[in-house]
């Protein structure tokens, strides 16, 4: 599904950020990736979501190189793609209903059919309460929530998360770890794989799962 | 910005179409192609028409006029005080002013022809009391028309650089007021196509609507100068030749203007597209 063959990454300044990272993800289900601040995660998820493109190696998703896309291909694979981001990135002139439901509406689906959707999930992740305020009059942990919803509306097979419980307490954290993982079990047939980035040891001691090292812009599994 | 930009198009388009205007009844006025090789000649006063006659027909012939157009003193009578009714106020009486008046005749010379060379032989025939050639006077005024051709053309050509300028500037502003949200929108799977229409749209309103303005206070201004020359008799022949813009001055207008437009526009929606995919 998702895989790494020899990927480096070095800017400008010939600093290696990412080097000879190889990694095949067979199976589908829910992987953290660890690594301190500056080990090069976000570079790494940066690369996956195809915002850049390693120096040298090659990415495979779907067998599918998303090294060197054109414009409307990198616009497909995204749509392929949830990414949840440790700042949320919550656009701030629509209300959290019409943020969720972005996904939906840039894939062009009918009215109803977002609808549908939206109900569904918001019901399933408890949203109700605030999909028709703007989340700027929304907690954090509020925004995070909808954050995720965002991600999984689409139903993508491959879900990135940036320091998801970053600005979450304990109580969230596992809340938000718990649908994460259930998304990747239910969607395990179709074969979702979900990347969490995360520096905080206390959420993988709670989540025994695959884990991932980032040190010194190398990947040890 | 967007309103700052707005009035700029507003402007750019009153001063450029202003100038159009004012060059193409500038020529529509002053230079009818065939005056430009015009004779014209005044006999002396005590002539019988028979004699004018019969005069202007051996000078045809000489000189192979292309043609010619005889004015008696009556009909120039007549032509006075229709342009200028202030006079005609019965002071005195018609007949004793058109026996003052002599008979004049415009000769229409083929292009090849020299006019001052066959003005200066007419002339020395001592029949008339006044020669003239339109030539002199137009050449004047041409170069007057060619001076303002000129300050047209550069003005269009600033105009031009500057709407293009001020279309980058405007859609960047945009852009980077949208920047958050058009960065989100590109990572959940928009098109680069959907952000091209989206910004076209809310840009060519204002400009379509600032375009009309433009062209609606050029023709504020020709509708208040016609009211002003109706009631002024010594301008009628003004009044009577001018016209507002046409179809062709316009169409150059629009064609100018959405061509900076697009240039402009361009630039600004190239930026955006290596912001958002250029995989550094």
């Amino acid at each position: 599904m998702l895989k790494l063959r020899h990927v480096y990454k070095t800017y400008q300044n010939d600093r290696h950020v990412l080097r000879d990272l190889n990694f095949e993800a067979n199976e589908s289900g829910l992987y953290f990736i660890k690594g301190e601040s500056g080990s090069g995660k976000t570079t790494l998820f940066k690369l996956l979501t195809a915002m850049t493109k390693p120096t040298s190696g090659e990415i495979f998703f779907n067998s599918v190189s998303i090294s060197n896309l054109n414009a409307e291909k990198i616009s497909e694979y995204r749509k392929n793609v949830g990414i949840i981001f440790q700042d949320y990135k919550l656009i701030s002139s629509l209300t959290i209903a019409e943020n969720i439901a972005l996904p939906l509406k840039i894939q062009k689906l009918s009215a109803t059919e977002i609808q549908k959707k939206l109900n569904a999930l918001t019901e399933k992740l408890n949203l109700k309460d605030f999909i028709n305020e703007y989340p700027d009059y929304i907690s954090g942990g509020q925004q995070q929530k909808a954050a995720v919803a965002r991600a999984l509306i689409g139903n993508p097979e491959l879900i990135i998360a940036d320091e998801p419980t970053g600005n979450l307490d304990a109580q969230n954290s596992s809340g938000l770890i718990q649908i994460l993982a259930d998304y990747a079990e239910a969607h395990s047939v179709k074969g979702a794989t979900v990347f969490i980035a995360t520096h905080d040891e206390s959420v993988l001691q709670k989540n025994n799962r695959r884990t991932l090292t980032l040190q010194n812009g190398q990947l040890n599994s | 910005m967007k309103y700052l930009f707005g009035l700029y198009l507003t402007f750019s388009v009153f001063f450029s179409s202003l100038v159009l205007w004012g060059y193409q009844n500038a020529s529509s006025v002053l230079f009818a192609a065939s005056e430009k090789q015009t004779l014209s000649f005044s006999f002396q006063n005590d002539v019988a028409k028979e004699f004018v006659e019969e005069k202007i027909q051996s000078l045809s012939t000489k000189y192979k006029f292309k043609a010619w157009t005889l004015h008696s003193p009556a009909d120039q009578y007549s032509e006075f005080t229709k342009s200028f009714t202030m006079y005609n106020q019965g002071a005195f009486d018609s007949e004793e002013i058109i026996k003052l008046i002599p008979y004049s005749v415009d000769f229409i010379l083929n292009a090849e022809q020299d006019a001052s060379q066959i003005q200066k032989n007419i002339a020395e025939e001592n029949i008339f009391q006044e020669t003239g050639t339109a030539k002199n006077w137009l050449d004047k005024l041409k170069s007057i028309s060619e001076l303002v051709e000129n300050f047209g053309r550069g003005l269009f050509l600033f105009l031009f650089l500057t709407t293009a300028m001020m279309t980058v500037a405007t859609i960047r502003i945009l852009i980077l007021k949208d920047d958050a949200e058009i960065k989100v929108r590109s990572y959940l799977g928009e098109s680069f196509n959907a952000f091209v229409g989206q910004y076209l749209l809310k840009t060519s309103v204002p400009c379509i609507f600032s375009f009309c303005i433009g062209l609606l206070m050029t023709y504020i201004v020709y509708h208040l100068l016609m009211l002003k020359l109706k009631h002024l008799p010594e301008f009628y022949f003004i009044m009577a030749r001018l016209n507002f813009l046409s179809s062709t001055s316009v169409l150059t207008l629009v064609v100018g203007f959405s061509a900076a437009f697009l240039f402009g526009y361009y630039f600004s929606i190239r930026q955006l597209h290596s912001r958002l995919y250029d995989q550094d």
